[in-house]
Parts: structure tokens; sequence; C-alpha cells
């Protein structure tokens, strides 16, 4: 046999181990993604939240949802804005919904402040990429959690993140913290953090920080609902009913379970 | 083979001493940054990766690009890479552990790094990117080691050596692939999103790591006696010049999809990288340096007489390096993220402290590569005095 | 090997040298330190025994620490005793284990380990303010650019203070609703 026969053999026998490899490899990646999808079979709960944007619209609210989150958890107060870390604030209509608004609209549209934090998705991209599990899909209740001891802060589910709801430690963050709770951890420097539907407060019963604070404004009420998208009878599930929502950036598949009522 | 590397003339120490001395400096600020957080970066929310990533991206290119002389030694049996291709396994060695340490440096906690083996995550391209640089680093280890010792005392490597050679050229592949599915598999960054990401940075891998074992190669030849021969060195500047072309064109391709479809999504970000968007364009004096060198050294590189000038060789291989390091560096990873998904436009530059330890990286490869081929040049003098 | 008789002799005669504190307390039967953590008074017991304790609280910390975070579980059934507690470093360790001080750090100095629990998880001691102390390069120069940080970081003090008495006493809150 000669020596270019020999060698297209060689390279032929490899790619057929690669292909026979690739395969099977492929149709479980195939599979592993179609169970990630919001067509698999539906978590027998998931926490979701539903924000209605024209109640959220006074600086009262708005400021007393994101103080009570941020005292809750310990959340620090870094005057660099790139360096800072938030698990709800607001950003302007325009940039929230980029995809909704067109040069003609409404300037006084475009800047309407809108609450943002974790969308707990469905299909969430931070825990596709995560390389430790610090970041998972809890298969109870559907919180994206965060595991503050595990995080190698890789800072991958930053990049991966559509929404730019999480946060990176740059810093210890304790100096910045106005009044620290002792009851709530803290962070350290070097892990990222972000909202986690408050999962402490629900496993005692109770709503999530910001919900619970601005159920307490006269102004506030039915700003923030939460509840349960699997139970047909939770208050968000008839929100969503009875009144025209939307997500985020639907088009990326991730499904969030954050909806606004425009 | 090691006792060799503790030979060598006053360049060989002097080169050493130097490499040591930024090491150390780039250690005293990587103290700094371990104790104060990446608050000493100009990273921020916005642009979580910057210099370490871009560094990394390039230099698995580099790391890869040693399959262009395995591959052709190997299995075409192409003997005048014969003495070139333990520079390219050496090469590899070095530019895979600076890879890992520029992922190292970027981590927030780099005392759990463990986490990513005691918590094996099948669904994360990082855990495979991790698998598969340790893997080749191995590989390219033993194999380099193994054919080079055997050489050094006059007979045939092991037999098990050659089934690790032929795995270790799809393994060149695998590398750049995956660390491409790093960024391509993200529907957040639009700029990245894009199928033709791995196959771009292997033809930029092939063009930039064969330059510099060009350069490598040359100056080998100027202060040693060891010379890997004329006609290697053409054949890799044949290789070059073929991938520089094809990264040209995948690089055509790309802006044309982004350019025609008039998605905003795409455009923004070439808009920021190439004219700067809202005022804010650091980038873009870089890039059109980047685009210039690439394409000059192309048109250049087309012209065999040019191509076989050494000396003129040894002005465009550099110029292909700071094109590429340009392009698939900065350009790539800190324009994905400009701008943010809620469009906001934080730049990034980095601090002298990111760059010191960059620096610091760069000699340990430097450190490790100086020593490799130190033992590569004492063992062919050994063999072949003059 | 060449001298291999001298080498093997260095390495055991260091190998013992190394290891005197180990023989020579096991030799002589009393170590010269002990180091000595005040247990919380009024206490009788821990979750588990005090052996127990002794060896395997970093153990169970870390199982604890997996149960909460990660399978969301809260309450731990004391083995030896067959109580329940809430499995959590700061509501239950810490409030007899008050002082850090006194009982964590005497035996973590003496055995050189620093376990990173407080660098996020609060002493008990510490309730109230912190206090405020800007550490290393923070002040980093486009921070310090702005004009007047000082009322600036009063006012936002201020808004604190403000948002501090607008706070609703929220004991028992608002059951999830339907």
């Amino acid at each position: 046999m000669d020596d270019s026969r020999r060698s297209f053999l060689k390279k032929a026998g490899l790619s057929a181990l690669g292909i026979g490899a690739g395969f099977p490899l492929l149709r479980a990646s195939v599979r592993a993604l179609q169970d990630e999808s919001e067509q698999a079979a539906p978590l027998s709960k998931q926490w979701a939240m539903v924000i209605d944007i024209h109640k959220c619209l006074q600086p009262e609210v708005i400021k007393t949802c994101i103080e009570a989150c941020h005292r809750e958890h310990n959340v620090p107060d870094i005057e660099d804005p790139r360096k800072d870390i938030e698990w709800i604030r607001t950003e302007s209509f325009e940039k929230v919904f980029a995809d909704q608004t067109h040069p003609h609209t409404q300037e006084s549209i475009k800047q309407l402040p809108v609450m943002i934090l974790c969308n707990h998705c469905a299909s969430p991209s931070c825990v596709r990429v995560c390389p430790t599990k610090a970041t998972w899909k809890r298969e109870q209740d559907g919180i994206v959690m965060m595991d503050m001891h595990r995080c190698i802060g890789c800072r991958y589910c930053i990049a991966a993140c559509p929404y730019g709801a999480r946060s990176f430690n740059w810093q210890d963050p304790r100096p910045f913290i106005q009044e620290i709770r002792p009851e709530y951890p803290t962070r350290t420097k070097g892990v990222v953090e972000k909202c986690t539907f408050c999962f402490e407060r629900i496993a005692k019963g109770m709503v999530p920080a910001c919900v619970e604070a601005c159920q307490k404004l006269p102004q506030g009420a039915g700003a923030l609902t939460f509840g349960d998208l699997a139970d047909a009878n939770s208050e968000v599930v008839k929100i969503l009913r009875e009144k025209y929502t939307i997500r985020r950036r639907p088009g990326l598949g991730t499904a969030p379970n954050v909806f606004y009522v425009i | 083979m090691l006792d060799k590397a503790f030979s060598g003339g006053k360049n060989y120490w002097g080169l050493v001493v130097f490499w040591f001395a930024i090491i150390l400096a780039g250690m005293w600020a990587y103290a700094i940054q371990l104790s104060e957080g990446l608050i000493v970066t100009g990273l921020s929310r916005d642009v979580p990766w910057g210099f370490y990533i871009s560094q990394f991206t390039f230099l698995v290119g580099v790391a890869a690009s040693a399959v262009m002389v395995v591959l052709p030694y190997y299995l075409h049996h192409y003997k005048a890479f014969g003495r070139m291709v333990i520079l390219g396994e050496f090469l590899a060695v070095s530019a895979v552990l600076m890879c890992m340490l520029f992922i190292f440096v970027d981590m927030g906690q780099p005392m759990r790094v463990l986490n990513v083996v005691l918590h094996p995550t099948l669904n994360s391209v990082m855990f495979w990117d991790m698998t598969v640089l340790f893997g080749y680093l191995i590989l390219n280890l033993v194999i380099g080691w193994m054919t080079f010792d055997a050489e050094r005392k006059g007979g045939e490597p092991p037999k098990w050596i050659k089934p690790l050679i032929y795995l270790s050229i799809p393994w060149a592949v695998s590398i750049h692939t995956v660390t491409a599915f790093l960024y391509s598999g993200l529907e957040a960054r639009s700029f990245w999103m894009t199928a033709i990401l791995a196959p771009r940075f292997l033809a930029s891998a092939f063009a930039s790591g064969p330059s510099l074992l060009i350069i490598l190669a040359l100056i080998l030849r100027k202060f040693t006696t060891f010379d890997v021969g004329s006609e290697a060195i053409q054949k890799l500047a044949v290789i070059v010049t073929y991938a520089i072309a094809i990264n040209v064109f995948f690089v055509a391709v790309e802006l044309f999809t982004g350019l025609y479809s008039n998605i905003p999504h795409h455009l923004q970000h070439f808009e920021y990288l190439f004219l700067g968007l809202h005022g804010k364009g650091a980038l873009v004096p870089w890039i059109w340096t980047s685009q210039t060198l690439i394409a000059l050294a192309l048109v250049l590189m087309l012209f065999p007489g040019i191509r076989k000038n050494e000396v003129l060789l040894a002005i465009i291989c550099p110029a292909i390096i700071i094109g590429i390091w340009i392009e698939k560096g900065m350009g790539l990873i800190v324009t994905g993220f400009i701008p943010s998904p809620l469009e906001s436009i934080t730049e990034y530059a980095p601090t002298g402290i990111e760059l010191t330890i960059a620096l610091g990286v760069y000699a340990i490869g430097f450190l490790v590569l100086t020593v490799l081929y130190r033992i590569v040049v004492n063992v062919r003098e050994g063999l072949n005095p003059s | 090997m060449y001298d291999s008789g001298k080498i093997i002799g260095g390495l055991v005669l260091f190998t013992v040298a190394a290891a005197f504190p180990v023989w020579y307390t096991h030799a002589s039967g009393k170590a010269g330190y002990q180091p000595n953590p005040v247990l919380p008074e009024g206490k009788t017991k821990c979750v588990e025994s005090k052996e127990y304790m002794l060896s395997e609280h970093m153990n169970l910390l870390d199982e604890w620490r997996d149960l909460v975070v990660r399978e969301g579980q809260t309450t731990y059934v004391s083995t030896a005793y067959g109580d329940e507690y809430e499995m959590s470093f700061t509501k239950t360790c810490l409030d007899c284990h008050e002082k850090k001080e006194e009982f964590c750090d005497k035996c973590h100095t003496y055995a050189d380990v620093t376990p990173y629990c407080w660098d996020c998880h609060v002493e008990k001691t510490a309730t109230g303010r912190m206090q405020h102390v800007r550490v290393g390069r923070q002040s980093k120069p486009d921070m310090l650019s702005n004009a007047e940080p000082s009322r600036r970081g009063a006012a936002r003090l201020e808004d604190k203070d403000k948002a501090m008495t607008a706070r609703i006493d929220s004991e028992p809150s608002a059951v999830i609703g339907r």
C-alpha cells in the first residue's frame, strides 16, 4: 500500500470515529435542549412576578421596593455604576423594551422607568453556561438560585444573561453596606450575585421583600404581584389571563417568568 | 534531559533573568488583585471580560496552530518539518500554559478553581474548554518530550506515541472550536452568535501561530546553531498565506451578514468597533490598525518573491501577529459587550495592574518556551557538533 | 543511585526531626499548649455530641450549607439527641456562639486555619452599625473626582434614614396570596 493511500485510510478512519462519536452526542444534546424548553413538562411549581408598569411609576414606589430588597439582602450601595451591585433596579422603557420602541415613540414613554430584576427564566442561559453549578434552576419551584459558596467568579453567567440581571463583586462589598442585617449574609469579593426571588422568605410563607414593601404603600397596591404560575387560581395567573402582558426579549427563547403589564 | 536547560551562554541567562524580572512584577500586581479584588481592573458590569480573556482567546489559537507542523510531518511525512515540529509542540505547551493562567487570573475566586473538577458540569462549554485545554497540554508535553528524547538517544520513540500524535491533530482543532463555542453559544451577545466564529478562530490561529513560529525559527537561527531550514520556513509562510486569506474571507463574510441584513443588534457592534457609537469608539483606531496590517500582509504574502525574502518575512509575520492579536483579542471580546443588552455603552480599557499581570503571564509562558527551546538547541548541538 | 545510603539516612533524619512536635507530645503525654475556646454560658449541649462537633463541625457545616442552599431544606434532626434545629450558621450556630474571637478563633488560630465563613456571614456581636472602614485602593480617581463627595455621602445617608423611618414594621408579613 502506498503512502498516500495509507494516510487517506487513516484520515478516513479518524473521521468515521469522529462522526460515530458525534451522532450520539448530538442526539443527547438535542434532547437536553428539548428538556430545557418550555414545551417540556412544566414544573409542578414556578414562582413568577407580574410588574404593572403604570403602578410602578411613582418614585416613592420604586424607591421603597429597591430599598426593601437591598436592605433585606445586604446589597451594597456603590457610587460608581460600573462597579455597582443591583438585585432590582429601574431602566428606561426604551432600554428594557428596545424592540418595542421606534423613532416616533413618545419621548415620555421612552423615558418611563421600568423595574427590572432576574427573570428566573424557564430556560436560563446563565444556568446553561455555569461551569460549577453555582447557579441552577430549582426543580421544586423554578427559582434560579445562586450558591455563593461555590461560585468561582468566572462571570460567564454575566456574559450569558441577556437581561443584565447579574452583578459581580469587584471588591469586598461590606464597606459599602450602610447597615448590615446580621440575619442575612453579605457576599465576599469575587462572586456573582442576583435576585433570588427571596427564597429564604418564601420558605417561611412570605412574599418577596419588594412585593411586600410596595403592598404596604397606599399607591403601590398591585404594582408587583407574586405567585405560582403552575397554580391556575393564583393571582399572577389571573392577571396574565385578564390583562395584556409582555416579557423581555421573548425572541431569545429564555422564557422569562417576570411579566409586565403595559 | 532537563539538565540541558542549565547550560547556555550569556544571552540565554540574560533572557531568563529578564523573564523572571517581569514575572516578579506580574506577581506583585497579582498580589494586589488578589487582595483588593478585580476592582483593580478596568472591567465593569457591562464589560465583565476584557484583556485577560482576550489574551486567552488569542493564545488558544497559537496553541492550536502546532497542528500545522504536526499534521504535514506525521500524516504526510513531510520531512522538511523534521526540525520544526518540536518547536511547534513546545510552543503549544507554552501557549496552553498561558491560556490556563489567563483564565486563572481572571477568576474572582481563584482558590475555588477546583470546583470545576469537583462539580463537573457537562452543559457548560467552559468545563469542556478547561478539559480539552488540559488534555492538549498533556498531549503536547508527552509527545514533544518522548519523540525528542528518543531522537537524542538516536532511537525510535515508543510505539504508543503514534496514536497520541494522531489524537493530537483533531484535539488541536477541538481546543479552538470549543473556545469559539464559549462565545458563539450565547444568545445574549449577537456579535459572537455566529456559526463562522469557530472556523474564523481556526483560520486566524493558523495565520498567527505559524507566523510566530517563523519568527522564533529565525531568532534561533540568528542566535544559535539551530536551523530549521529554509524549506520549512517557506512552507510555513505558504500556510500563513492561505490562512490569512481565509481569515480575511471569513471576516468579510461576517461583515456582509451583519451589514446587509441591517439588524440593529448585529449592526451596532460592528458600528462600535469600526466607527464608534454615540461618540464612543476606543477600539476604532485599534481595529483599523489591525485591519490595515492584515490587509497589507495578505497582499505582500501573495507575491512569492516577497514571501521568499526572509528579511521581509521577519517584518510581515509580526504584522500578522499584531493584526490578529487585536482582531480576535480585544476587538472580538470587548466589542461583544458593547452595547450591552440594555443598550448602554460602557467602554473598557485595561488598567496598569491588569497589563502588568498580563505581562507576567506572558513572561511565564516565554520563560517556559526559552527553557524548552534551550534544551532543544543544546541537544541538537550535542548531536551534530559544529 | 549515587550515595543512596546518605540520601536515605538524611531523609529519615529529616522526617524524625520534622515530626518532633508529634512524637514529643505523644511521648511526654502533655501538650505544651492547648487552645481553650470559651463555651457559651447557660448552654448544656450543641446540636451533636461534643466529640462529634470537635472533629466534624466543618463537615456538618458543609453538609448544612448544601442542604439549605442547594436542596432547600431547613430543619436538622440531631442524631445524638433527636431534637430539631434550623440549619443556619448565622441563626443557630452564632446564636449560642456569639463571640467569634473567644470560641471559633481560639482553635482556628492555633491550628492556623482560616475558614472563610465570616467573609460573608456576619458576627452576632457586630449587630447594628458596622464600621465603615474604607480599605485599600477603592479611592479610585474617578470616584474622587465628583464634587463634594462628603455632602453627597451625607445626602445618601439622609435618604437611607428617611427610608428607615418609612419602613413599616413588617412582621408577620403577608402570606403569599391567591
